[in-house]
């Protein structure tokens, strides 16, 4: 164990090892205790915030009880106040997004993990003739970094800016087709208003443009951390790509690519400034795509600039539910993420 | 009499009676058109996912880019109904508050993922922190700024950039101290995890185990075309690992062929430490790697030892650190 084992000994002479010293020892134990002690404000500053919060919404708690929740108007002059449309729009604005959203993402997830450039790029040269020269050997794999990293920087733009292009680009270009689908198909719940201007609908769409890298990154994750035994097996059996993908990868992976779409939803769920610019603000309940419409985040947005202190608790009660259900979607998230890596581990070894 | 020799290789023959055409993988064939048709749709799918992005900065640039100019930073937004003005104010306010929260959060979220990553697993409160920073990671923005209005706001009688830095900074907590510990090249941190929460003492077997998994899991992933990398010395390695552990972004990735040369190092520098005694003990000590027992649950132990043949030259012959 030791070199002396090996032969060219520790000489006696030359001592190259001491023991530390104080001020090691010092420095050592003060940045022990540093982390330990930043650990604990880590934990100490989440539990303090939702303390926080549900402490500054106990008045409105005492006042409206759980009527708040289940009530539908929000009317600051007779004082009467209720968040059943927001959460509905939350809900269903969130939902529509994390459809779009895992649909695209996951696409891009199996493009990006299963392979589909090499044979794309081989192909394209092999048009040229010139698919076995050694220089396109990192071809694919750049390509894929490249694609990958744009889809990442989806994650990079900020909110608002979505919500200006929302404004300026989706509306206009969804309006014309929307308002077509109303025209047409008016009598479909779904399409059964028109599309004014803001509406569930292009919020939805912008969402899952926001959602969408989160999707794909732990997809992605997933679907690369399938042992590469299952897919060799899947095509020694004769299965084509997709037999092998729909067959064997997407069920193993499956887990994974769950909890990344619960996660996904808690994101949703919070994501403030674009959705307050393109929901509508509207206090009403609809099933219509095309409706207005208004969020919790967007109702606190909104309101907080110019709150009274009457106003402050009922928002803060806000606040705590969006929380609540913030909450139970990301632990929930992280919990099947958690399982999910724990079986893919017992299925590696 | 030799007629019979064929018909008795026909029946040893397992591929005799197979129809080859019919095991012919034809393009219209309802199979290969299903999984054609597939890998067009899922290849528009992720173009079209990257249209948003073009989009989004053509935007910027069509409508704003002409109104673009230095003034535009340094001079204060016009009043009303006039030309000209900057967004000046808003540049250095972003700076502040970036500055202060940044000031604020980095060294809370730096120091509790040092804290995470040397705790062993189990440990209590290291749960907790997780948890705290799951809580976190999903925290909705208008929330941190509800908080920060509620308890800053409310109680110093006004906005201030302190209270938006201090939002800002519970938004950029979980994203420094993420908990990704486990994504570290293995081999870095079981160097230098001699157990600072646990007491550490030397397992010579698990050393070997880590290069193993992380053998293991490179040859699980590096499906993207990507060969095991080649060796270099020690220096360069850990180089690399550093470098490694300094280029990760918020996003993971998969491990590509560097991190199983990473997972190695232990092994290069134990080889060097050896014929050079003249360096302090880089890998020599008892203290080396971690303990055994602490084996992260997130990570696979290994099964088979790795094939020799990946680093085999390289591999140190007598000491049993290295595995032989």
């Amino acid at each position: 164990m030791f070199w002396s084992q090996k032969g060219f000994a520790v000489s006696a002479e030359i001592q190259i090892s001491q023991p530390p010293t104080a001020l090691q020892r010092g420095v050592d134990k003060t940045f022990r205790a540093l982390c330990l002690g930043f650990a604990w404000l880590s934990v100490f500053l989440a539990v303090f915030i939702v303390l926080r919060i549900a402490i500054a919404a106990m008045p409105a708690i005492r006042d409206h009880g759980l009527g708040f929740l289940s009530g539908t108007i929000w009317d600051a002059n007779q004082g009467k106040y209720s968040i059943l449309p927001e959460i509905w729009g939350t809900l269903y604005s969130s939902l529509l997004a994390l459809i779009f959203g895992t649909a695209f993402g996951v696409a891009a997830a199996v493009f990006l993990s299963e392979g589909f450039l090499g044979s794309l790029v081989f192909a394209i040269l092999k048009v040229f003739n010139i698919h076995f020269h050694e220089a396109w050997g990192k071809l694919p794999g750049q390509i894929e970094n490249l694609l990958r990293n744009l889809i990442e920087l989806l994650a990079a733009i900020p909110s608002v800016v979505y919500g200006l292009w929302g404004l300026f680009v989706v509306i206009p270009l969804v309006r014309p087709v929307c308002n077509w689908l109303h025209a047409q198909m008016g009598w479909f719940p779904l399409f059964s208003t028109d599309l004014s201007g803001p509406g569930i609908l292009p919020a939805a769409i912008v969402l899952s443009i926001m959602v969408m890298p989160t999707i794909t990154a732990i997809s992605r994750e997933a679907l690369t951390s399938v042992p590469s035994k299952l897919r060799m097996a899947a095509y020694g059996l004769g299965a084509t790509r997709w037999e092998t993908i729909l067959a064997v990868i997407l069920p193993t992976a499956f887990r994974g690519i769950f909890g990344g779409i619960v996660l996904a939803f808690g994101r949703a769920l919070g994501e403030t400034m674009a959705l307050a610019m393109l929901v509508g603000n509207s206090n009403q309940i609809s099933v219509s795509l095309f409706s207005p419409a208004n969020t919790l985040a967007a109702l606190l947005a909104n309101n907080f600039p110019e709150a009274r202190p009457v106003d402050v608790a009922v928002l803060m009660y806000a606040a705590l539910v969006l929380l609540a259900i913030t909450l139970v979607v990301n632990v929930m998230g992280a919990l099947i993420l958690q399982r999910a890596s724990r079986g893919l581990e017992g299925g590696r070894v | 009499m030799s007629a019979e020799v064929p018909t008795l290789e026909q029946q040893l023959n397992p591929l005799s009676g197979v129809d080859f055409v019919d095991l012919e993988k034809h393009l219209m064939k309802p199979r290969t058109m299903f999984s054609g048709l597939l890998s067009g749709l899922v290849t528009l799918m992720t173009l079209f996912a990257l249209i948003p992005l073009f989009s989004v900065v053509w935007m910027l640039l069509w409508r704003g880019g002409s109104k673009l100019s230095l003034m535009c930073f340094t001079a204060l937004p016009p009043t009303p109904l006039e030309q000209g003005g900057g967004f000046g104010n808003a540049i250095v306010g972003t700076l502040i508050i970036v500055a202060l929260a940044t000031a604020m959060s980095v060294p809370v979220g730096l120091l509790s993922a040092v804290f995470l990553a040397q705790a062993k697993s189990g440990h209590r409160l290291a749960e907790v922190v997780r948890l705290a920073a799951k809580v976190l990671t999903g925290f909705p923005s208008i929330l941190a700024g509800v908080f920060a209005y509620g308890a800053i706001v409310l109680l110093t009688g006004g906005f201030s950039a302190i209270a938006g830095a201090i939002a800002l900074s519970i938004l950029m907590l979980p994203t420094i101290s993420a908990h990704r510990g486990r994504r570290y090249p293995s081999g870095t941190r079981q160097n230098e995890r001699s157990g600072i929460w646990h007491g550490g003492h030397g397992d010579p077997d698990h050393l070997d185990g880590a290069a193993a998994d992380s053998h293991a899991g490179n040859s699980h992933r590096n499906h993207a075309g990507r060969r095991p990398g080649r060796r270099g010395n020690g220096s360069v390695v850990v180089h690399g690992a550093v470098q490694q552990l300094l280029a990760r972004g918020p996003w993971s990735r998969e491990p590509y062929a560097t991190d199983s040369l990473a997972g190695c190092a232990d092994l290069q520098l134990c080889r060097q430490a050896l014929q050079e005694p003249s360096r302090t003990g880089l890998g020599g000590g008892p203290g080396i790697g971690s303990a055994g027992a602490d084996h992260e649950p997130d990570r696979a132990k290994p099964v088979a030892r790795p094939k020799p043949t990946f680093i085999g030259e390289q591999r140190c012959k007598t000491h049993r650190f290295c595995g032989t």
